[in-house]
């Protein structure tokens, strides 16, 4: 009994981990690399868990002849255990059930993340940040009182596409998926990083004109980035949906999207590193008061102190250490083209961080 | 009618508010030739590079390089064509390394996917040559934000060259630079510019050191073209000696 | 309708007060903070304690409001935007670090809400407090709508008498046009940014004491209000203080009366949020000097 429990936190923990991954990882290219405040992140994010939400109980009664009867926000948890059960005798299903609400998410993030770099060529980057907030508090409010999407505050019950499998053998395989996910996103953002496209985000983010003088196409730069991040949020979307078991809009308010941009500031704007470091310090802190709550006295929910030491600890970060745990290096993108170089004209790589000014 | 030119610009006009930056100028650059623009400050010579680089759009006026008319292009597309310009205060990329700040020059576009791949030796070798040329792969491997005012002016000139262009518009290379120094800048700037065939347009005031490096001067005053030759005879102009001494 | 005038003047009056303070915080120190929503509930709830200790009525305690806006504002501008303004934060940068500020004063009051409700023994969560009514003109109207609107005069008309017609209004003004030369000039700009800061603080504390008597009200009843304050800046022409004051009755007013135009077309007013979150977006992409072009170049 005591195993299983230690077993749901471990794998709990290890795919809330790498939801906050895969975001950190697009918040990680989109503002830590390029300089643009994507803070409709929550939205992104949404999308694909509203896939999920919206379709995995619609589309698993029809693929097994079920009909939907009653409202859907009244019924859908109903209809998801039942085709949970259904899809327990049929694995086939529960991959159908997996995949589709990822197909129709991708496609959408990509079209909204297009849609969200028009204003961005026109803002200032705060005037940016507020209207990307206030429209993805927009979404939110929409996906709340249209009950039909995911059931307005009721919810919508999502089918387990892993009932097929027996515990551990389920979690176990949720965790798979969750790291593979996890883990891909981040090497999409490693890879980027430290690539010449890497350069060219970091060159724009330092100076927009400049980097146009030198051929880089900003605009088109943007779209892509701004494509490819959201579609990323999407996916974290749809992981986050079948491990909660669960769609409710209220679950993505800009909370969350700050929870994002603090990872990603708290473990280092502009190093590939940093989304790591960042969600691991995040869910450690709120994981760890979860475990310790009991023996902290105090007069109120715990889990408050739990958002305020991570205010506490992003405010501190910014003002004594700006770059975060694993600041920005200089030299980035060079470790593949410089070793085969000799040592002819490539001299010993000083501290190139320490390498003071050069004087005048 | 004779030889094309590499770049012309013609009956260019540029406003701001209720000023006339340029008022009706017509300049054109010779394939291979050193072209100096002179005038006292607020002449209009920086206007007039970033008309030419892109970053203005005029109001009047078309602009031609290698007989095709550019006007309606963005800055990076007038880059691809092989149009690099400079800024008069360097604007580097601050926390990217100095040898990154010249590849991101160096390196085409290879697209999105094109640019994941980091296969740049041949880049990189170029971009070493050129900070070789500049004195500047001592310091490869620091950040652009910490060199000292005189790297940084270096900085700006290697990013322009190791680009490659057709035509480089130089907005005052050497100000900035330590007196010393600027004649031998100067000079491996010229020397280097002439080996790789590229075409120069340079606004300059250290006449004492530009001068003798011109094929071509054109000199104006308050936004316009006033006089137009080869350099010595410019100088010798009794209404450009006026210009300067500002009637 | 009635009712809905009076809920939307009510409402205007407070989101002007929320969006004097953010245009001068902008003004200041160039940042969008998103912290001044629970600034507005800090005042909430000293007033509320206030007026459960001193058994008097929360609107007699809009003093404590006033004085625990100020402090908790002026306390993060001393601790954390001064100093990151100085080190040269970027404006987003500053606005994440508003929205860690946001947070910590935010869950210190869902902490404080929790220790209040057991030790006054008062409901401090999804409460209302009950208003007087009086007849004005022979219409019954709530208390709160002529004492939030004299509140709300009082207070930018005091605001605007320091701007313009005293020393440290011209201080202030000349501070923020130009830092640099104004401290040339001997003036204190850190000082009088910090009192700047004191007053948008204690506005927005003071709108907090009507909220309760017109929303259910919890911890997180501030933060609510802060996107309408923003696009009530943003409608008004950011930079432009009397542009926000201009735009807060604008937002309030086109909220209140569009959604209850919506509502007798049968669309829930629960969409009421929709309205000013696309007056930011519209504004910024559309007409980015918002009302002040109105009235300047």
């Amino acid at each position: 009994m005591r195993g299983v429990e230690v077993l749901s936190f471990l794998v709990s923990t290890a795919v809330l981990y790498s939801v906050y991954l895969i975001l950190a990882s697009s918040m990680e290219i989109e503002y830590g690399e390029l300089g643009l405040p994507s803070f409709a992140k929550a939205a992104f994010f949404a999308l694909g868990a509203f896939a999920v939400g919206a379709l995995t109980v619609r589309l698993g009664a029809l693929l097994t002849g079920v009909a939907l009867e009653g409202e859907f926000k009244l019924v859908s948890y109903r209809y998801a255990t039942l085709i949970s059960a259904s899809v327990a005798r049929n694995p086939a299903l529960g991959l159908a059930l997996f995949a589709v609400p990822l197909l129709v998410a991708l496609p959408l993030a990509v079209l909204m993340g297009l849609a969200a770099s028009y204003p961005a060529l026109r803002l200032r980057e705060d005037h940016l940040a507020i209207a990307l907030i206030a429209f993805s508090e927009s979404v939110r409010v929409v996906a709340r009182n249209y009950e039909p999407l995911v059931g307005g505050t009721f919810g919508a019950g999502v089918v387990d596409f892993l009932a097929w499998l027996r515990s551990p053998w389920k979690e176990l395989a949720l965790l798979a998926v969750a790291l593979a996910m996890g883990f891909g996103a981040w090497l999409v953002e490693y890879r980027i990083s430290t690539s010449p496209l890497g350069r060219v985000l970091r060159a724009v983010r330092d100076d927009e004109v400049a980097a146009q003088a030198y051929g880089k196409d900003v605009a088109r730069l943007r779209a892509q980035i701004l494509a490819l991040g959201s579609a990323m949020a999407a996916v974290a979307g749809v992981l986050y949906a079948f491990y909660a078991g669960t769609v409710n809009p209220d679950d993505f308010t800009v909370s969350r999207t700050f929870i994002v941009v603090l990872m990603v500031v708290v473990g280092g704007r502009g190093n590939p590193f940093g989304p790591p470091v960042g969600a691991a310090v995040y869910l450690l802190l709120d994981r760890g008061i979860t475990l310790v709550k009991h023996y902290i006295p105090v007069p109120f929910d715990v889990n408050y102190l739990s958002y305020i030491l991570m205010g506490l600890l992003l405010i501190l970060l910014l003002l004594k250490r700006p770059g975060g745990i694993v600041p920005e290096r200089p030299l980035l993108t060079l470790r593949r083209a410089l070793p085969q170089r000799g040592s002819a004209a490539a001299p010993q790589q000083r501290g190139a961080e320490g390498g003071g000014p050069a004087g005048t | 009618m004779s030889r094309s030119p590499l770049f012309l610009a013609k009956n260019v006009s540029k406003r701001f508010g209720g000023v006339r930056a340029l008022n009706g100028v017509t300049i054109s650059v010779e394939r291979g030739s050193l072209t100096l623009l002179m005038g006292p400050n607020g002449s209009g010579k920086t206007t007039f590079i970033q008309v030419a680089s892109g970053l203005l759009a005029p109001e009047e006026g078309r602009l031609f390089f290698e007989g095709r008319d550019i006007t309606p292009y963005p800055p990076h597309l007038r880059f691809k064509l092989g149009i690099t310009s400079t800024f008069q205060t360097p604007r580097l990329f601050p926390s990217l390394s100095v040898i990154e700040n010249v590849l991101l020059a160096a390196q085409g576009d290879r697209g999105f996917l094109g640019s994941l791949r980091g296969d740049e030796e041949e880049v990189v070798e170029r971009a070493f040559e050129v900070l070789r040329t500049l004195s500047l792969d001592g310091v490869w491997d620091r950040p652009a934000s910490a060199l000292s005012g005189g790297q940084m002016k270096l900085l700006e000139l290697a990013r322009a060259l190791v680009s490659e262009p057709k035509l480089l518009l130089l907005d005052e290379p050497l100000a900035g630079v330590n007196p010393a120094l600027a004649g031998e800048i100067m000079s491996r700037l010229t020397k280097a510019c002439r080996e790789l065939g590229v075409t120069v347009l340079m606004v300059e005031h250290r006449l004492d050191i530009a001068l003798k490096h011109a094929d071509h001067a054109y000199v104006m005053h308050n936004g316009s073209v006033i006089a137009q030759g080869a350099p010595e005879e410019v100088v010798e102009n009794p209404e450009v000696a006026r210009a300067y001494l500002g009637e | 309708m009635l009712d809905v005038l009076v809920g939307a003047l009510v409402y205007s009056n407070l989101l002007a007060l929320l969006a004097i303070g953010l245009s001068l915080m902008l003004l200041t120190c160039r940042v969008s903070n998103f912290a001044h929503g629970d600034v507005v509930t800090t005042g909430l709830y000293a007033a509320y304690t206030a007026s459960v200790l001193l058994r008097v009525s929360p609107y007699a305690c809009i003093p404590f409001a006033l004085l625990a806006g100020g402090l908790v504002s002026l306390l993060s501008f001393l601790l954390v935007f001064d100093p990151l303004r100085r080190a040269g934060g970027g404006p987003v940068t500053l606005m994440v670090a508003s929205m860690a500020v946001g947070i910590i004063i935010r869950y210190s009051l869902h902490a404080y809400a929790d220790v209040m409700q057991r030790t006054l023994g008062v409901y401090t969560r999804q409460f209302v407090l009950s208003d007087f009514e009086l007849q004005l003109a022979g219409l019954r109207v709530p208390g709160v709508l002529p004492l939030s609107s004299l509140t709300a005069a009082v207070l930018l008309v005091s605001l605007y008498v320091l701007l313009y017609r005293t020393r440290l209004g011209v201080a202030m003004r000349a501070a923020i046009e130009n830092p640099q030369l104004a401290e040339s000039l001997g003036i204190d700009v850190k000082r009088v940014f910090a009192i700047g800061w004191f007053l948008s603080g204690a506005l927005a504390g003071a709108a907090g004491v009507f909220l309760p008597f017109r929303v259910i009200s919890d911890p997180d009843v501030g933060w609510s209000m802060l996107l309408p304050a923003f696009a009530s800046v943003v409608v008004g022409g950011i930079g432009s203080l009397a542009g926000s004051v201009a735009g807060a009755y604008v937002v309030g007013f086109s909220e209140l009366l569009l959604s209850y135009l919506l509502a007798t077309l049968g669309v829930s007013t629960a969409y009421r949020p929709l309205i000013s979150f696309a007056a930011i977006v519209a504004t910024l992409l559309l007409r980015p000097k918002g009302l002040s072009s109105l009235w300047s170049r």
